[in-house]
């Protein structure tokens, strides 16, 4: 079902036992739900349909393809630091809101959670919700746009959202360390991070390879990037500009990710690394190290049972690949200290679980 | 409500000098920031342990008694002001910082903790707390998460919500929650970013996980005068459109220029109408090739006198008259409001000759000290509570500005929150359906209304006028407000 407005939702929603929204499709194994549910295809709420260059904020319909707003951004010299995933699969904004998801680039302000502002929803009873604002600043009213961030379509139906944004930065530089193994890396990473380099992102390639990428001015990008090259103290290389690109473009693009794999998403700490890093070494699936030490990607064969996959003690999300539509997308440890709160706001905003169960 | 029957639990967990009820002694806690008002509430506990604080709110859940959590009492809008028949759970006293590990760059801390004082043991580690309320020295980080608090520096690092990594809370309702973690990254739903900025409204912070980050190598500090805010408005469009993204960027009016040269004896370039500060922030190697762009733009912005902060010492000096304005301009007057609605940024200007005929057909004097670079203005209206009359149009005329931001797009409150203050304004920004939204999910969290019950939301009765003026640590020039 393909709803072209604001009323269509509410209609879908208040005359459907069960549904969940989806935008562009890219992400599958977070639609996955334990029953039939009607699927509400938001790519009719597609436009951009306020942009204020000045004002570095916009907003645009739940479907807008994230491509397209970056394209529109970047006329303006301008671009959203958080590098959000999966773009050139088509990736929508909405999607990318409810997903939770962010790059390498949320290293240096923060990721979708710090520059969503504000957010529309048809919650689980129909009502039409609005939290957050159009100005960059805002403490009026509870954080909406925020418990959006991750809620996987479970909690409302995205209309549209505002975002803030920031001036892009004139050039950007990438840094290629090699260190000796990956406790080596591991702790040049560390060392950088307490520095005040100002790095946008730092990304770890097992086994030894650390990326850095530094932006400024024309003037200074070369001589900043040596710095952080000669702060490593080890062997580096200074990318090329237009392998720079291309090298972040395909990470956030997952195009090393083989066909046939699930992409794990793990939320961790860099305290966390060495010790999940040791757990995946016998399976040794493709993986990235992302936002120093934050975020692991890990690429698993779908025709591998699941249960070899050892996380450390660590919760993962599939995010993409072949996944069973009713085969839940968490993997491993589960956090269970939000289960309370995470029970009070669901039933808060769908009474009736319109909605499946949050995952 | 069963009041006594709490009282005599209470007084199981608290020994007398932490379980105050005399009337003296509740004194201290009548006010907080938005000193025109006061309650005296039934009871004030000062817990030591978490656990106690637990306690305290499943007691008060048990026998459906309302509480206000309270950090500091500086909220300017009327947010830990007391409920009559409830109690206050003092949290000074849970000051601990738990844990700060330099390697992951994080502080876990007790909700009494003082903003300030992450900081300052953040920096032996070359660390910073971001978020830099002007209260920093005394306000505390659980007072910080109830309103998302903001600072000069929100611009380039965002409010308090973007340094939260994990809550550990009582919720109202007596549940233990633990929310987040110490990743910067998470895969569920963003609990942490509903919970910063709920006023009090859920239940109590015990324990929150904070990011820290490198302090800035080096900083460029620039103090321009201009002939008219306005002219500094404009100096701020074009170096947010040129691409800088300065730390900060604050301006100062004439009447808060004349002030702060009367109380700091700050030195602001002859002529000056407005004063506009801008601050970069970063690795030196870069910020000298920034610096220099910034030259440029404010050379051509028409600024009538330009100066460069050349060592730490002036940069304080620039940052000290600009700290100590709000309070400076608060002498000059018996009674004062402060508001800090927010404007679309490109509309600056105009919203700042729209305040000064509002303030002139009033016939009360309005100070600018504000965050350009956000559009978040503090508009400080000055009026003298004794003259017949004056506190009505004060009001009038803030509830005029409020509405002038909701006119141009902007927000009601940028940094201070709704608290008692601004209840009745919530629903000119918000329609009938998002604040039952709102109510839903505090009554989920809330069933009994308990958690600082008539804030925030509209209606509810009115507490009793008090006087007004400075907050007692601004007369003691401890702290200087925004
Ligand atoms: C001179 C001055 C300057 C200021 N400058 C700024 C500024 O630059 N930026 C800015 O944003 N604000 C500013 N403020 C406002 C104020 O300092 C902030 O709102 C601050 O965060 C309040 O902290 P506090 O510890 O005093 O909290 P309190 O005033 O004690 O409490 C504030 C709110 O938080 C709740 N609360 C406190 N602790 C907890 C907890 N553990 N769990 C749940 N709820 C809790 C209270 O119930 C209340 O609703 C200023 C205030 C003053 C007086």
């Amino acid at each position: 079902m393909k709803p072209a407005s604001v009323e269509e939702v509410q209609d879908a929603v208040t005359r459907h036992a069960r549904l969940l929204p989806h935008g562009r499709a890219t992400k599958p194994p977070l639609g996955s739900a334990p029953e039939e549910v009607v699927r509400l295809d938001m790519t009719g709420f597609s436009t951009i349909t306020e942009y204020e260059p000045d004002e570095f904020t916009f907003t645009a319909g739940s479907g807008a393809s994230l491509r397209e707003i970056e394209k529109t951004l970047s006329e303006n010299c301008q671009y959203l630091p958080f590098e959000p995933p999966l773009i050139d699969e088509g990736a929508s904004l909405g999607g990318t809101v409810a997903a939770g998801l962010s790059g390498s680039g949320r290293l240096r302000f923060g990721g979708v959670r710090d520059f969503v502002i504000g957010a529309r929803f048809v919650d689980g009873t129909g009502k039409l919700v609005h939290g957050g604002g159009k100005v960059v600043k805002n403490a009026a009213g509870f954080d909406l746009p925020k418990l959006m961030v991750g809620g996987m379509g479970r909690l409302g139906v995205l209309i549209d959202l505002t975002f803030k944004v920031f001036p892009a930065p004139r050039a950007w530089r990438s840094i290629r360390v090699s260190c000796r193994d990956f406790a080596d890396a591991l702790g040049v990473m560390t060392t950088l991070a307490g520095k005040p380099l100002d790095p946008e992102a730092m990304d770890i390639e097992p086994p030894a390879t650390l990326m850095v990428r530094v932006a400024g001015d024309d003037a200074s990008i070369d001589k900043h990037a040596e710095r952080v090259g000669k702060t490593a103290d080890r062997p580096y290389e200074i990318l090329p500009p237009e392998d720079d690109r291309s090298h972040w473009e395909s990470g956030r693009n997952f195009k090393w990710v083989p066909d046939g794999h699930l992409l794990i998403k793990v939320a961790l700490t860099p305290a966390r690394l060495a010790g999940l890093e040791q757990a995946l070494l016998p399976a040794d699936p493709p993986r990235r190290y992302a936002v120093a030490g934050n975020l692991a990607w890990i690429a698993w064969p779908a025709d591998r049972p699941a249960e070899d996959l050892d996380l450390a003690g660590l919760g993962g999300m599939v995010v993409r690949g072949p996944l069973p539509s009713d085969a839940s997308p968490r993997l491993g440890a589960r956090q269970h200290g939000a289960a309370a709160f995470a029970k009070c706001i669901k039933t808060a905003l769908d009474p009736q679980n319109r909605f499946p169960p949050l995952i | 409500m069963e009041t006594a029957a709490l009282f005599s639990e209470l007084e199981s967990i608290y020994p007398p000098d932490r379980l105050l009820g005399g009337r003296a002694e509740l004194a201290a806690f009548e006010s907080d920031g938005l000193t025109a008002f006061s309650v005296t509430p039934r009871a004030v506990v000062i817990p030591e342990t978490a656990d106690e604080v637990v306690r305290t709110v499943r007691l008060c859940h048990k026998h459906n008694v309302p509480f206000v959590a309270r950090g500091s009492g500086t909220s300017l809008s009327g947010g830990s002001l007391p409920i009559a028949e409830g109690i206050v759970i003092a949290l000074n006293r849970l000051n601990r910082i738990l844990e700060l590990d330099p390697q992951r760059r994080i502080a876990v801390v007790e909700p009494g903790a003082v903003n300030l004082d992450v900081s300052r043991q953040a920096q032996v580690h070359g660390l910073h707390y971001a978020p830099d309320p002007s209260s920093q020295q005394v306000c505390t980080i659980g007072g910080n998460v109830a309103f998302n608090s903001g600072g000069a520096h929100c611009l380039k690092y965002g409010m308090t919500a973007n340094h939260v990594l994990g809550i550990k809370a009582v919720l109202a309702n007596g549940e233990l929650i633990e929310l987040g973690g110490d990743s910067l990254e998470q895969t569920g739903p963003d609990w942490v970013g509903l919970f910063v900025g709920n006023e009090g409204l859920f239940g109590v912070a015990i324990e929150v996980t904070l990011r820290l980050l490198p302090r800035p190598e080096s900083y460029y500090t620039v103090l321009a005068g201009y002939e008219s805010v306005e002219a500094a408005g404009d100096a701020v469009a074009r170096i947010v459109s040129s691409g800088l993204l300065p730390g900060a960027m604050e301006i100062m009016d004439a009447l808060a220029i004349e002030a702060a040269v009367a109380a700091v004896k700050s030195e602001y370039p002859p002529g000056a109408e407005a004063v506009l500060i801008v601050e970069l922030d970063g690795p030196s190697d870069l910020i000298d090739a920034e610096s220099r762009r910034l030259d440029e733009l404010i050379r051509d912005s028409g600024a009538v006198g330009v100066h460069v902060a050349t060592s730490p010492e002036e940069r304080a000096t620039i940052w000290k008259g600009r700290k100590s304005a709000f309070s400076a301009v608060g002498r000059l007057s018996p009674d004062f409001i402060v508001q800090d609605g927010v404007v679309p940024r490109r509309k600056l200007g105009y919203a700042l000759r729209r305040i000064d005929t509002l303030s002139k057909a009033r016939g009360l004097r309005v100070a600018n000290v504000f965050h350009a670079g956000d559009g978040n203005l503090h508009p400080l209206i000055l009026y003298n509570g004794r003259n017949e009359g004056e506190l009505e149009r004060a009001e009038e005329l803030a509830g005029e500005i409020i509405g002038l931001c909701i006119e141009l797009g902007g927000s009601i409150t940028g940094e201070h929150g709704i608290g008692m203050e601004k209840r009745d304004f919530l629903s000119r920004m918000f329609t009938d359906d998002d604040i039952d939204a709102f109510r839903r999910i505090r009554v989920a969290l809330d069933p009994k209304e308990i958690a600082n019950r008539g804030k925030m939301f509209p209606g509810g009765e009115p507490p009793a006028m008090a006087s007004g003026g400075l907050h007692p640590l601004e007369k003691k020039g401890v702290i200087s407000r925004e």
